[in-house]
């Protein structure tokens, strides 16, 4: 008798780890489930395009006027929070001699990302070309381009926001003594669709 | 494969682009702009005199200014018509118009007509800074100088002339604007070549050959005297000794020269004391086209 008390108990212990067992794996399998549909703005592999305008502003050299700035830029999510693309801009200023001041700036870039809510804070750094010219002169040189954004997710494909960029143009020459680089800051409105 | 080749024609187009550029110093020479100065003299230079301490610029109106001032031009009282021309003696100054009438005046206020045989087609001075100094005029007919209200035929002149200078002892006269004189020696442009001499009949290749001339002035600039060649892209500089001998092209006066009048023509060009003054014209664009003053004490480029 004690023995098949014993017995008895033994399965049900069993059974009791056995039925635990089978509600933890329906709850991971639960879990993963919802893990599938978590809502995120972008993921891995999400595409956006942004067009933008600005004011180009420039601090080094002196004599150069407020000028225009347009872009237009590609990217891809890497992963959630990390995009890298390329962009190009249309960038003209005056110059108090009457001279005009143009650059096209072809850049990689890299963008991190913080999402709050329905707004997003791009951070990021633009590496590329810049072909400049001057009255008849041409320079093919280095561009740097860190820039910070705020945007604003009004639809689950268009975002718009504002961004502040400072583009870094430094100029080298045979002759060190006209090397010279460039400061200008780039701040202006954009919108982005996303595929 | 397929990138590899990709990656090669964007490095053969980026060399190619680089390569075909004009790498010259760009935020340098904006470093070097000056703020432009709202014009004064408005449409073409065609002349300038100096006359009694001052000078005038004839502009389709005819302006004054003190000689020695930088800028500082008004407009002067000018007998009526489109001014094309002004001239000087030492006592007269003289105005040629549009319609090919000319006045003289000796203050340049009160204006009277001069009546000439034959049509007027030029009128110059020989820029002599004395007693020498003598204006002349062409006309269809034949080339005369002038006193006040007075012409006397210039006996085997040629009415073709367009420009004189004054070598120290006589006044020589040219059938282009390509003539410019010095302490030393008279200059002129033949064939796009710099010739010099003493007597403008037996001038002397210098070896200098400069392209599409349009102008021409000697400046000194208080040490040494320079010739100085407008151009249809912007101004030669030409060295001269110590005899007046052009030896070499020279940079041009200005800091800012580069982002001024470099690329312009200059269709006209004067010299009177410290200052040089040059009418270009831009191409590309009117808002360059202006006369521009240059002076030793501010030595930079800047609309009249």
């Amino acid at each position: 008798m004690k023995k098949y008390l014993s017995l008895c108990f033994c399965l049900c212990f069993l059974s009791l780890a056995v039925f635990a067992q089978m509600n933890e794996d329906e709850q991971d399998k639960d879990a993963k489930t919802e893990e599938l549909y978590v809502y995120k703005m972008n993921q891995k592999g999400d595409w956006f395009v942004k067009l933008g305008g600005a004011a180009f502003i420039p601090l080094q050299p002196k004599n150069m006027k407020l000028g225009l700035d347009l872009n237009l830029g590609f990217y891809r999510f890497l992963w959630s929070e990390f995009a890298f693309g390329g962009d190009i801009r249309v960038t003209y200023a005056s110059t108090v001699g009457g001279n005009m001041f143009f650059s096209i700036p072809l850049m990689a870039r890299g963008i991190y990302q913080f999402s709050f809510k329905d707004f997003e804070i791009p951070l990021s750094l633009g590496v590329g070309i810049s072909i400049q010219n001057y009255i008849d002169r041409y320079y093919f040189g280095l561009i740097l381009n860190p820039e910070v954004g705020f945007f604003w997710r009004f639809k689950s494909d268009w975002s718009v926001g504002a961004h502040l960029g400072l583009n870094i143009m430094p100029q080298w020459y045979g002759n060190k003594d006209f090397n010279r680089t460039g400061y200008f800051l780039d701040t202006g409105l954009s919108v982005r669709y996303h595929f | 494969m397929k990138n590899k080749n990709t990656i090669r024609a964007i490095l053969s187009f980026s060399f190619l682009l680089f390569a075909a550029c004009k790498i010259e110093p760009i935020f340098y020479a904006i470093e070097k702009e000056v703020p432009l100065e709202k014009a004064v003299i408005k449409g073409n230079l065609y002349s300038m005199t100096e006359f009694k301490d001052h000078l005038y610029a004839a502009s389709g109106s005819l302006y004054v200014k003190d000689n020695t001032a930088i800028r500082g031009w008004k407009a002067a009282s000018a007998p009526p018509g489109f001014i094309i021309r002004v001239a000087s003696d030492e006592s007269n100054l003289y105005v040629l118009t549009k319609d090919k009438k000319l006045y003289t005046s000796k203050d340049a206020k009160d204006w009277t007509a001069v009546s000439i045989t034959g049509s007027i087609t030029e009128l110059f001075d020989n820029k002599a800074s004395d007693t020498a100094k003598t204006a002349y005029v062409t006309t269809s007919e034949d080339l005369y100088s002038l006193n006040d209200k007075n012409t006397s035929k210039i006996s085997g002149g040629d009415k073709s002339s367009k420009a004189a200078v004054y070598d120290g002892s006589n006044t020589v006269f040219s059938n282009t604007v390509l003539i410019a004189s010095g302490a030393k020696k008279i200059y002129t442009i033949e064939d796009s070549k710099v010739k010099f001499g003493n007597d403008i009949s037996n001038v002397e290749d210098s070896g200098i050959e400069v392209s599409g001339a349009q102008s021409m002035a000697v400046y000194n600039d208080g040490s040494k005297e320079s010739l100085l060649i407008g151009t249809t892209s912007g101004i030669v500089l030409v060295n001269l000794d110590n005899d007046g001998k052009p030896t070499s092209t020279g940079t041009m006066f200005g800091e800012n020269i580069e982002s001024s009048i470099a690329m312009l023509e200059i269709k006209t060009l004067y010299s009177f004391g410290d200052a040089i003054y040059a009418f270009a014209v831009d191409k590309t664009t009117s808002k360059k086209t202006n006369t521009w003053g240059y002076y030793t004490s501010r030595p930079n480029w800047n609309v009249e």
